[in-house]
């Protein structure tokens, strides 16, 4: 009887015990479920840190034109960063402004629609004397010299190893208003009675990109491309066939209306970069490949002899 | 034998449950961390494959805003366009806003949301510098994967573009996994519980056969009953009580032995108690047969005569032999033999051996037997030893004339009684408790071994009786013995 008792509170205990962990799994899960199906994440937490942009926004605005010498973003992606230096360290706030030419853009500094502009040395001499118009800095390269060269190049499986080689084959040349677009045709071939009508085809684009897409799609059998250009595309399926004289970089002009005090503090605050500290050449980082070195003032006799060898090749001033 | 498997069964009990109750958390709670961690992955990866949409769309965006600062085109018509298709080519986007940086929209995938001219998420996200997202309930496109990219480069901002990706498959998906989980975990946790149970079982079955084996342990037998010994803690527990069992089984052998010894003690006291009358019996027809020889000498040649003493002679020698052989009969009884007995029969043989000290003193015996009564199954000799003792004892009791009582009869219909009453001097109270005791005696030394009643208490338990007494000092004692019919239980002997 005691024994049937005891088995039957047994018995009690353990369907208590087995009902309450049930009961306790069936709630645990009601809440885990819950928590599970929680998906809810809200946007993390915008930190406030625009003191510095918000007075910037009360800057008087600079345009800043640039000569469509890349695609509009890459002269965004290399150029805004540059802008945005000298906005945080001028007193003004620089805007780039874009164009579909070089001429474009010297309209835009002549008609004041911007106060300074990127130009490329071919176009300011072709313009300085009839505008006006005055370099204030060039770039340096990397040799810390205020060069470039206008680079022949062909794709790296060519069979193309001389200006010789050319006879027949399709050229790629960027701008007519740019050095690149018109060393080769008017300077180098001249120099080596190789006439343009040796060659297939003559074709000039907007960009000097554009140029090494199209040898690459084997479009066109050469180019001529700025050197900081060909030298993205070094391991990329390029090679250099011939390098021109060195050419003044292509300067930072202002026109005769830009405010002094606009031209002082750009040529102060780049000329400030020096690219030997580790705080600027992480600053520089994102800027242009042609910016990387810094600058240093330019001056319009630094084009004169450019300007008289085309000269001498009769072009230079058409 | 109940109580100790309720013990085991307590601890396989306790186990089980032990077992079952931190398996079942322990499953709950790594099913659970898996969940989560799945979950978490599931949301980032959802948000990743939201912010690679997003990145991805923007560049298209950038572009259109880019060229439309040198083509001054008209950026609204070019982004509404781009949304259009782009939100078109994925199934799952919920909307697409391009917000320029007054917070005011530039294009949007829903021409309702035009109305309000505003994005369709919280402005504040419009301000990040980096792409953020989010998930959570919209009130118009319920449950979406919100993200929100700066459309920027560098210092230029031209404002955020935010995509609503459908969150909702996502949800399902995580539903569906709680309860794959959930299922999975019960089915993992009722397999593992059944081969606990299983295994538990296994291991307390050693336990249930050595409780099966101490509750069944018989002393009677030599060999013990064998079960399968595994050379563990339960082996080693069930060997010492092998060895505790052959200790117990020679511990009652010695035990039997000295009760026998003490049983043959107790009969040649009572042998002794004897003596008196034996030797009346005897010296009567001796006394006859001395008369008869003298009587015979003196007249040898009278014949007749002769012959009738001859006759005397040979019936007090029957007598003496008769005598002699009760006696013997008596001293040499072997408790062995189990049968049924006939109780008034072992009642008269020994009523018989008492003649003479009943005689002696005029003792008026009254006997009252039940002629119906039936037999019990006993061992006839340690009966007659147990009446034996209580008549001896109720005779030293009572006086000249006094009245011994001998009842007997059915008590019900297991069961006969015995009662032996007489009207001596009795017992007193605080010696009723220990009259059984061995060695208490109220006689003077050398009159009793003080064994008597413990013998004869050993003998009824013996035989799944009981005797109790009740005594009122100088006025009367009663011995009452129960004892069940044919006892079919073996008696040990």
């Amino acid at each position: 009887m005691i024994n049937k008792i005891l088995n039957i509170e047994l018995k009690s205990k353990i369907l208590f015990a087995t009902l309450f962990l049930i009961a306790g799994v069936i709630i645990s899960s009601m809440f885990l479920y819950r928590y599970a199906i929680d998906i809810e994440r809200p946007f993390p937490e915008t930190k406030q840190n625009n003191n510095v942009s918000q007075n910037n926004d009360y800057k008087p605005i600079v345009y800043f034109g640039v000569v469509s010498r890349f695609s509009a973003n890459i002269i965004y992606n290399g150029y805004q960063p540059l802008m945005d230096y000298l906005t945080e360290n001028t007193p003004y706030r620089f805007e780039l402004k874009l164009s579909n030419s070089y001429r474009e853009t010297v309209k835009q500094l002549v008609n004041n629609e911007v106060s300074v502009a990127f130009l490329g040395s071919f176009i300011y001499l072709q313009s300085r004397e009839k505008y006006k118009i005055f370099p204030i800095l060039k770039p340096l390269n990397e040799n810390g010299k205020p060069y470039f060269h206008s680079v022949l190049i062909t794709k790296n499986n060519s069979l193309i190893n001389s200006l010789s080689d050319l006879k027949n084959k399709k050229l790629a040349l960027p701008s007519k208003q740019s050095f690149s677009g018109n060393w080769l045709p008017l300077y180098k071939m001249s120099t080596l009675n190789f006439n343009i009508e040796d060659l297939d085809s003559v074709h000039h684009f907007a960009h000097h990109h554009t140029v090494i897409h199209q040898i690459l799609r084997n479009n066109f059998d050469v180019g001529v491309v700025k050197d900081r250009v060909a030298r993205e595309y070094k391991n990329n399926g390029i090679r250099i066939l011939d390098y021109s004289m060195p050419i003044p970089g292509s300067p930072i002009v202002i026109s005769a209306n830009t405010e002094k005090e606009i031209a002082e503090a750009i040529i102060k605050t780049l000329l400030n970069v020096n690219i030997k500290k580790e705080k600027n050449r992480e600053l520089i980082k994102n800027w242009d490949k042609e910016f990387s070195y810094g600058f240093v003032r330019a001056s319009e006799s630094d084009y004169d002899k450019i300007e008289e060898i085309l000269v001498e090749v009769g072009k230079a001033n058409e | 034998m109940s109580s100790i498997k309720i013990r085991s069964l307590k601890l396989k009990s306790k186990i089980i449950l032990f077992i079952g109750v931190l398996f079942t958390f322990l499953m709950i709670g790594v099913s659970f961390f898996m969940l989560v961690q799945w979950r978490n992955l599931m949301i980032e990866s959802n948000i990743e494959r939201a912010e690679d949409i997003t990145k991805a769309f923007s560049i298209n965006i950038l572009d259109a805003l880019i060229l439309s600062e040198s083509n001054k085109t008209n950026i609204e018509d070019q982004l509404e366009y781009l949304v259009r298709d782009f939100s078109k080519k994925v199934n799952d986007i919920k909307f697409i806003a391009v917000v320029d940086n007054d917070n005011k929209i530039m294009a949007h995938s829903d021409l309702s949301a035009y109305s309000t001219n505003k994005g369709s998420l919280d402005i504040s996200s419009n301000k990040t510098k980096k792409i953020v997202s989010a998930i959570c309930e919209h009130p118009k496109y319920e449950w979406i994967i919100a993200t929100v990219l700066p459309l920027q480069i560098a210092g230029k901002r031209w404002g955020v573009l935010q995509i609503g990706i459908d969150a909702k498959p996502l949800l399902n998906e995580i539903k569906s996994l709680f309860f794959v989980l959930t299922i999975s975990t019960i089915l993992f946790t009722i397999i593992i519980l059944s081969i606990a149970y299983l295994s538990i079982n296994k291991i307390t079955s050693s336990f249930s056969e050595l409780t099966n084996l101490l509750d069944n342990i018989d002393f009677e037998l030599d060999e013990l009953k064998e079960i399968p010994i595994n050379n563990d803690e339960i082996g080693f527990l069930i060997r010492n009580v092998n060895a505790l069992q052959k200790r117990l089984v020679n511990s009652r052998e010695q035990l039997l032995n000295a009760q026998k010894q003490i049983y043959h003690a107790e009969k040649l006291a009572s042998i002794g108690r004897l003596a008196s009358g034996v030797a009346h019996e005897i010296n009567n027809p001796l006394n006859g047969i001395k008369s008869c020889v003298y009587a015979i000498n003196k007249n040898p040649e009278n014949i007749g005569q002769n012959r009738e003493y001859f006759g005397l002679i040979s019936e007090g020698l029957n007598h003496i032999e008769m005598v002699v052989q009760k006696l013997l009969g008596f001293a040499h009884q072997q408790s062995q033999i189990v049968a049924n007995v006939d109780i008034s029969e072992a009642i008269s043989k020994v009523v018989k051996l008492l003649n003479f000290q009943l005689n002696r003193k005029m003792t008026n015996l009254i006997t009252n037997i039940d002629s119906e009564l039936p037999t019990i199954h006993a061992d006839a000799n340690l009966i007659q030893e147990v009446i034996m003792n209580l008549l001896l004892n109720s005779i030293d009791a009572i006086d000249n004339n006094g009245t011994i009582k001998i009842d007997m009869g059915k008590k019900d219909d297991k069961n006969i009684f015995l009662n032996i009453e007489d009207d001596g001097e009795g017992i007193k109270k605080e010696n009723l408790q220990i009259i059984f005791d061995p060695f208490y005696t109220s006689k003077e030394e050398g009159q009793g071994t003080g064994l008597g009643l413990s013998v004869s208490l050993g003998i009824i338990e013996l035989h799944g009786g009981s005797i109790v007494v009740d005594s009122t000092p100088n006025k009367k004692t009663i011995f009452k013995i129960v004892l069940p019919i044919a006892n079919k239980n073996k008696i040990r002997t």
